[in-house]
């Protein structure tokens, strides 16, 4: 015989029944707000209308542009020191995006003035720095996402004190870090590791400078130049420099952003300092590759050649011209087709797309497929090459809002 | 002629690809309908993913999988997947029981996972509790062969059939879960160890409906357990890719932004790109707040609908971290599969601690390595820790103070299990990341940011759901799966939802083509 028995169950159940009822009688017929949706909203927007507030000449081939928001009444999403925008870019026939990062600090992203800066180094032959240089004045009109990226301090995970080693241009992220924690997080510490081609390399001396004196017990910078102007130091950002510059690194956390060829230059030389652990090592991804083929691993039988790609979005389908030392995602722009990216170095997965068939050659460095896409045949086109003609299936683009 | 990403019309668009979504998707393209999935994000699955940091992929939110088996058997999702979408899916077996630590008791063991073996352990630490323990469990395995009869029956239940098979059900089912473990007469101390299966559902007991947490307790007592191998994104990947190949069609990047009505029925939808496509059915594996609130023009809707809405009590989210460490599970002594660490048996305190944006002293735990030995690579393991939440606690936080907020909380957490377990997990953190409800906003969109849609009340749970379910539809041809369909929420019943959905359209179709 059951404990729970069936007819007074069933009178419950009706009283149940009809305290359902009762209950949406009673309920207003109000709208519902969402705060947390909103919050969620303002902090990742679908996209950013920005506009260039002013264009700041670091050198001759570097520029830093404050970017704030297009509306009135509307204040930026906040971001950590570290993180970058992807800006949204129509150049021609192509739609392109790049990754910034944010070079000033969150702290001047409040409020309604706020803004953020991103810092540019014009390379020769570049297309799109070369556009922007061109092209974007005060008053120009920028679309971009919110922040993204992964390369920040975290409170949970990192050492106080911080070891930030920048090559040339990867100084960006570390002015951001600098200037924050120069006015919040006081109990962490930074020493600049700052390796730079010569003495017109260096960027944001003076700022960095200041901000060095008023904090000098917590901030330190140590430059190191190819061809070091006199007085200075000269050589390679290397384990030696390290070492002569960084008491106890067991105790660190290094955080690390410059050109691919000091990766992997570096990779061998952490091995040389004291015994650091993997966790301690954190290094921003940097973009496409100038030039795949010269990469270590690059298949030594593939050939710069043209190769055909058919791109299917949807119930479209396209042929487009591709080579095999340009990455997937790069032909599908330049054809004029739109596909969403964002970190464009294999990581954030944004442009996820499906290779239905053809041979490619894969950036293993950022690789951030996950298991099943690598055995489901997915790749990240803006780290894939292909080697073969290929077809591809990607997905439609988030919006149509570009420059 | 289809000159677009999408046809002019489709037999039914699914609004969004979580477990419900892709599972009516799936089921209407197995049988011969041609379906749209849409949805917003850029991958497939909702919470049923993972995501990559570094060099470890996390699961993000299943730590088993019930009712893939079944009492002495297999189950309605092993029936699903393995034989009637043949997805190439296997799973681990889980074969150890859970870690338990109440921690004002300073208990700490290991709970099994085998009925006999957990009523045998029960009655060691209670000593007399055995006989009404096997009884109130042999009671909670009537309300799991219930919802499988209803699963079988694929929704066609006569309710004279169910009162004369399955009438356990229907005399619990307007029933609180206090209400019937007093009729029980279990000890109190009994009743403690049993409740620490409560972290799947997180209402007090005295207001939570029986049915669900009967059903929670047989899936775990009574039948086996399985873990997902290469993170449950493994399901939803497969699940897309099954449906394209049975011809319906996914787009990524695509929200809905509106359902259009006619006359009371759907008509399409509009994109987030402005496309309009036409449709007389539509599933919504988005929950009815945002398809209410957001996506029907107002003078489409009905009063009533809003009503409806607010007659509802919001369900609940998560604050979860995720933890990639660099010593293996041996070598930190994470020994256990999961975890689970409270104060005490007190479900109420429990119950009031998700409303504080305080870190909770009653949470869950899961360690993949000791049962999936490549969960992350060699000389590395994972540590993810949870516990539920009220979105509404985190309304006052702001974007500046968002990231420090959650921060503290995890590290919290981080700490209370660090102590018990006797492990410095801070040391070991190579990968972290925190979610909050925010972050389940940004990416599944779900009102509040909730994984739970709604609480299961008795007034709201699945009996009485289906009791009104036809008298409630206020727009003809809109169907709700997943969290908010009929069932109740969580991994397993979320694809039942969307199988059951679809079974009337179905049949429908059948007929016309006969």
């Amino acid at each position: 015989m059951s404990k729970v028995k069936l007819i007074p169950g069933l009178f419950a159940l009706m009283r149940m029944a009809n305290t359902r009822k009762e209950r949406i009688e009673q309920a207003e017929a109000t709208y519902c707000p969402d705060p947390i949706g909103e919050v969620a909203k303002q902090m990742h927007p679908d996209f950013l209308s920005l506009m260039v507030h002013r264009v700041a000449e670091e050198n001759d081939s570097v520029r830093t542009y404050r970017l704030v928001c297009a509306g009135d009444g509307i204040s930026l999403p906040v971001f950590q020191a570290g993180q970058y925008i992807s800006v949204k870019l129509s150049i021609g026939q192509t739609q392109t995006s790049r990754a910034y990062t944010i070079s000033s600090a969150p702290y001047e992203a409040e409020g309604e003035n706020g803004y953020y800066e991103i810092t540019v180094r014009k390379k020769p032959g570049g297309c799109v720095s070369g556009y922007l240089f061109d092209n974007w004045k005060a008053g120009t009109k920028v679309y971009a996402t919110g922040p993204h990226g992964d390369f920040y301090y975290c409170p949970l995970r990192d050492h106080k004190d911080i070891v930030a080693l920048a090559g040339g241009a990867g100084i960006t992220p570390f002015r951001s870090m600098m200037k924050q924690l120069a006015v919040k997080e006081k109990e962490l510490t930074l020493t600049l590791l700052y390796g730079c081609k010569d003495g017109t390399d260096v960027l944001f001396e003076k700022e960095l400078d200041a901000l060095i004196e008023k904090e000098s017990g917590r901030f330190r910078r140590v430059n190191t130049y190819e061809t070091a102007p006199q007085g200075e130091c000269q050589g390679y950002l290397d384990a030696k420099f390290i070492n002569e510059n960084i008491q106890n690194p067991q105790n660190k956390t290094f955080f690390i952003c410059g050109p691919a060829i000091m990766y992997e230059f570096l990779r061998d030389e952490f091995s040389k300092v004291g015994n650091l652990r993997r966790k301690q090592l954190r290094f921003e991804v940097g973009g496409a590759p100038d030039d795949v083929t010269k990469r270590k691993d690059w298949p030594k039988e593939a050939k710069a050649k043209a190769v055909q790609l058919t791109v299917h979005i949807g119930n479209l389908s396209y042929d487009i011209p591709a080579g095999t030392t340009e990455s997937i995602l790069a032909s599908i722009e330049r054809a004029g087709l739109l596909l969403d990216s964002c970190c464009r170095s294999g990581e954030c997965g944004i442009c996820r797309s499906k290779l239905n068939n053809g041979d490619v050659f894969i950036i293993p460095d950022n690789d951030g497929r996950r298991v099943v896409d690598k055995q489901l045949g997915y790749i990240h086109p803006c780290s894939t090459y292909p080697l073969s003609d290929c077809s591809v299936t990607i997905p439609p683009p988030n919006s149509v809002k570009n420059t | 002629m289809d000159r677009g990403l999408f046809h002019e019309r489709y037999d039914a668009i699914v609004i969004g690809s979580g477990m419900g979504g892709l599972a009516a998707g799936c089921n209407l393209a197995r049988c011969g309908l041609k379906p749209l999935v849409l949805e917003k994000h850029n991958l497939p699955g909702g919470v049923t993913t993972s995501f990559v940091r570094g060099r470890f992929e996390f699961e993000i939110s299943v730590q088993c999988i019930t009712e893939y088996g079944n009492i002495g058997g297999m189950g309605p999702i092993y029936k699903f997947f393995h034989d009637e979408l043949e997805l190439d899916l296997e799973f681990p077996e889980m074969k150890e029981g859970r870690f338990f630590c109440m921690l004002d008791k300073n208990l700490k063991t290991v709970l099994p996972l085998k009925k006999e073996e957990l009523i045998a352990f029960i009655n060691k630490h209670v000593p007399g509790s055995a006989e009404p323990v096997r009884e109130y469990l042999n009671f909670c395995d009537e309300m799991l062969r219930a919802i499988n009869y209803i699963n079988d029956n694929d929704a066609h239940i006569k309710p004279i059939e169910l009162i004369r098979k399955h009438k356990g059900i229907v005399a619990a089912s307007g029933l609180t879960v206090k209400e019937v473990t007093d009729k029980f007469k279990i000890p109190k101390e009994a009743l403690d160890l049993l409740d620490i299966y409560w972290t799947f559902t997180g209402l007090p007991m005295d207001a939570m409906s029986f049915p669900v947490y009967g059903t929670v307790l047989s899936c775990m007592a009574s039948t086996p357990v399985y873990a997902p191998h290469k993170t449950t994104f493994e399901i939803s990947a497969k699940m897309a890719e099954k449906l394209t190949q049975l011809g319906g069609q996914i787009a990524y990047n695509t929200r809905v932004d509106r359902i259009l009505v006619e006359n009371g029925a759907v008509k399409g939808v509009v994109t987030n790109r402005g496309e309009v496509i036409k449709t007389q059915h539509i599933y919504s594996n988005a929950l009815p707040h945002n398809v209410f609130c957001c996506l029907i023009d107002k003078e489409d809707l009905p009063l009533k609908a809003l009503k409806q809405l607010n007659m509802r009590m919001p369900g609940t989210s998560f604050l979860s971290l995720y933890m990639g460490l660099d010593q293996s599970y041996e070598q930190l002594g994470l020994d256990h599969y999961m975890y689970y660490f409270a104060k005490d048996g007190d479900i109420n305190r429990a119950y009031q601690q998700m409303g504080y944006l305080k870190a909770s002293q009653y949470f869950a735990g899961m360690c993949p390595n000791p049962l999936i030995q490549d969960a992350s690579p060699e000389g590395t393991s994972i540590l993810h820790l949870e516990t539920l939440t009220k979105s509404l606690t985190w309304a006052a936080v702001t974007q500046q103070e968002y990231y420090k907020t959650k921060c503290e909380l995890a590290g919290a957490l981080i700490d209370q299990a660090a102590e018990v377990l006797n492990i410095p997990i801070r040391d070991h953190i190579e990968e972290i990341e925190i979610c909050a409800p925010h972050t389940f906003a940004r990416y599944i969109g779900s009102f509040m940011g909730n994984v739970y849609a709604y609480d299961h009340r008795v007034f709201d749970s699945v009996v009485i759901k289906a009791m009104t379910q036809e008298k409630e539809r206020l727009i003809h041809g809109l169907s709700f799966v997943g969290n908010a369909g009929l069932l109740i929420a969580g991994f397993p019943s979320s694809i039942l939802s969307g199988k059951l959905a679809t079974i009337e359209q179905i049949e429908e179709y059948k007929k016309g083509v006969c």
